[in-house]
């Protein structure tokens, strides 16, 4: 069964990168432009893995992250932040608020970034 | 026969006498025995050593005449016709020795009679001189005291100390002098004279003159003890001998004003009698100069603690345990504006910020109980309404019931570490943030070129590389607008300064966002006066403050919006201003908005990648050109920026 992965960023080349490369790994993978969509397209489909970005408009990441986590028809997803900040407070409040870990973008190459994704859930189908 | 012989009567005495074991002879009293006519007829040896004059001297003279001074004859008669009377009288009073000096005696007049009729009387004396001294003494000391006591400085002492001296031995002239330590001389501080003396010349000589050490009453400061002069107008060496001639003064004495064993001053007594040495009185002037010169120690003491208090800059302060100030130093006036009346009138809690009025209590509560106050921080009230941090430092006395305390005004301080914290905490927004702003091209490229290496099919490739350039450009914008700020603030850009028209440059940016204007649907309006004249700018620069403030107005509006764009002279200024009806900028963004790095609270529900530079750089801008720029808005109707730039021509 094909994982399928949220990928939230709002940024248009690395959503682009990032969602070539994923599929090119074999996930399903459906992209959220903003925090409004990120949240909705998550509770639509349940995704296996929610890659979200931070800094967003309309929503930034820590209230889809706090709004997914309180509610238990989702709070399940598991939620790895991908930012290019490197905040210590913002990587404390996503640990505190149930992300199972943070990515910062730049120190990742995409083959990096899928080969991560691929230990968390296992390899797809 | 009522008279008797002289020879009678001191024969008859005598016979006595001899019967009574020499009562009168050996007598240590002064005593004489007169006949009703006053005449002496008998003195026992002790009124001969008392008085100066042998007995044989003496014998059938008028007793009155010899011994009685002229102010007491009156006294003096009324006393023997009392013992001739049959009357013993007891009385204090005064007499003359055989050299002219006068005697304080006490006067035990007893009858001398036979067969009940008087035929003379006795007059016993006690020498009073040591009595009267002590009691004068007593009196002088009391009499300083009482001065000292009552005074603050030496100066204030002065004129009581002199005149309670002077009386106290009868003297009638009295002058205080100081060391003053600089000049090295001895200046009069003030003197005293008897209002039966006129001593004008001797007064004025005796202010004017300076002394040296070792000169005048400079030589008591020298000897560092009581000295004496029984004729001040013999002595050669008494510069001011002719004046004082005048003023009738002869003896004088001075002593010095001893503070550990230095002399602070000298005082000096002047009396019309020419008179010896008087060991006693010296003595005793000895020891009141030991008084007067600690009296001068804890003036000085006490004047350099006051001068202390006066001049700190620090607040300091006396309050009770009742909770009022008792006493402040005038640098309450000058930190708080209270005059220290007011600061005195209410408690002092009154003036103590709300929110910082229970630990104050607090502390003050601690410190009556004997806990030193250190390093206590709280606000006051000034007179005009503000607020000032005080750091405190005070002890209390609590038998005194008195908190001695020291404030210092701490605002500046206060301040100063607000803005170390805000530099340090913009420092580390600068760096998170330029850090985040510079990683997502970075990644953007490197991502893309990562892609297009794997790609098999050329064109795809072609088109990450596309992409990689478009994200080289954000970084490469991004590293532009800071430089071009750090340029800005330390004043390093290079400016090229020419007539600019601004109509033109505004249809020239236009044209450049057209296509946006176009993919949000917004209605672009441009109003302008003809003829507008040119400003003095630099065009490049110019276009880039316009490209901001146009380039915001079509992104924070939503699709369909209104845009428009006036331009307006008046006789300096041109004002160029662009109104939207975006989404409007929340009232506390807005007094920050032209900081650098600053972005509105609202800003992200819209878009991410602004760098805070945008209208940080248009005010360095406008601001380097001489102009200004301000904004205006409400959260959800839009918001208006205004650029006002001089005309050419106009001077700035």
């Amino acid at each position: 069964m094909t994982k399928t992965i949220l990928l939230a960023e709002d940024d248009r080349f690395l959503r682009r990168a990032c969602e070539t490369k994923l599929k090119q790994c074999g996930f399903d993978v459906r992209v959220a432009v903003d925090g409004d969509e990120a949240l909705s397209l998550a509770r639509e489909h349940a995704p296996d893995l929610l890659l979200l970005d931070l800094l967003m408009p309309k929503r930034d990441g820590l209230s889809v992250l706090k709004a997914l986590k309180a509610d238990t028809a989702t709070s399940a997803i598991p939620i790895v932040i991908i930012s290019n900040s490197s905040k210590d407070l913002e990587m404390q409040n996503a640990s505190d608020l149930g992300a199972v870990d943070y990515w910062i973008k730049s120190n990742l190459s995409l083959q990096e970034l899928c080969d991560r994704v691929q230990r968390l859930l296992g390899k797809p189908a | 026969m009522r008279e008797q012989s002289s020879a009678d009567i001191a024969a008859t005495v005598r016979e006595h006498d001899v019967h009574l074991g020499g009562l009168i002879n050996v007598n240590p009293l002064a005593i004489v025995v007169i006949d009703s006519l006053d005449r002496v007829q008998m003195c026992n040896p002790a009124f001969e050593r008392m008085f100066g004059y042998r007995e044989a001297d003496m014998i059938g003279c008028s007793v009155n005449s010899l011994i009685v001074p002229a102010e007491n004859t009156r006294e003096a008669d009324a006393l023997s016709q009392l013992g001739f009377a049959g009357q013993t009288s007891d009385s204090v009073t005064r007499r003359r020795r055989k050299d002219g000096s006068l005697i304080d005696v006490e006067l035990t007049v007893v009858p001398l009679a036979r067969a009940g009729a008087s035929i003379g009387a006795y007059g016993i004396f006690r020498d009073l001189t040591e009595q009267k001294h002590a009691e004068r003494h007593l009196r002088a000391q009391y009499a300083v005291v009482e001065a000292l006591a009552h005074s603050a400085t030496i100066e204030d002492a002065a004129p009581w100390v002199l005149r309670a001296v002077a009386e106290s031995v009868d003297w009638q002239f009295g002058a205080m002098w100081m060391v003053d330590k600089t000049a090295s001389k001895l200046r009069c501080l003030d003197l005293w004279c008897a209002a039966d003396v006129s001593a004008e010349a001797f007064e004025a000589e005796t202010r004017q003159r300076l002394f040296d050490r070792g000169v005048g009453p400079g030589r008591t400061w020298d000897t560092e003890r009581p000295a004496w002069i029984v004729d001040v107008t013999a002595e050669e060496r008494f510069s001011r001998r002719q004046s004082a001639a005048a003023a009738g003064l002869h003896s004088a004495f001075s002593f010095p004003m001893l503070l550990a064993g230095e002399v602070v001053g000298v005082v000096e007594f002047f009396t019309s009698a020419v008179l010896e040495p008087d060991d006693s009185i010296l003595r005793m002037f000895a020891a009141l100069g030991r008084q007067l010169g600690a009296f001068v120690g804890r003036s000085r003491t006490q004047e350099q603690v006051e001068d202390f208090f006066t001049m700190s800059q620090d607040l300091l302060c006396f309050a009770g345990f009742d909770g009022y100030f008792k006493r402040v130093n005038d640098s309450w006036e000058r930190v708080l504006g209270y005059t220290p009346k007011e600061l005195l009138a209410e408690p002092h809690l009154n003036l103590v910020h709300l929110e910082d009025r229970q630990a104050t209590m607090t502390e003050l509560a601690a410190l009556q109980t004997g806990r030193v106050m250190n390093s206590f921080e709280n606000r006051y009230r000034c007179k005009d309404g503000t607020y000032r941090w005080l750091l405190w430092t005070a002890i209390a006395k609590p038998d005194e019931e008195l908190i001695y305390a020291v404030a210092r005004d701490n605002t500046e301080r206060k301040l100063i570490d607000q803005q170390t914290q805000d530099t340090l905490r913009m420092r580390n927004d600068f760096v998170s943030f330029v850090t985040h702003q510079l990683r997502t091209p970075l990644s953007g490229i490197k991502w893309m070129l990562e892609l297009a290496g794997e790609a098999k099919d050329p064109k795809e490739a072609a088109s990450y590389i596309r992409d990689a350039h478009e994200s080289a450009d954000r970084l490469v914008g991004l590293v532009n607008d800071l430089l071009d700020a750090s340029r800005l603030e330390s004043g390093k850009l290079r400016v090229v300064l020419q007539p600019v028209q601004l109509r033109t440059l505004t249809d020239a940016v236009l044209d450049d966002l057209a296509t946006l204007v176009q993919e949000k649907r917004h209605t672009v309006t441009v109003d302008h006066a003809h003829g507008l004249p040119d400003v003095t700018s630099d065009p490049q620069l110019l276009r880039q403050v316009l490209m901001n403030l146009m380039s915001n107005a079509i992104k924070y509006t939503p699709s369909g919006g209104e845009i428009r764009i006036q331009m307006e002279q008046d006789r300096r200024n041109l004002r160029w201003s662009i109104r939207d009806s975006g989404i409007g900028i929340p009232q506390a963004s807005v007094a920050r908005l032209f900081e650098k790095f600053y972005r509105a609270d609202n800003v992200h529900t819209v878009d991410t990648e602004g760098t805070g530079l945008g209208l940080y750089l248009v005010r360095l801008i406008v601001e380097r050109f001489g102009g200004t720029v301000a904004c205006e808005s409400e959260e959800g109707r839009g918001t208006t920026f205004t650029v006002t730039l001089p005309l050419t021509g106009a001077s700035a």
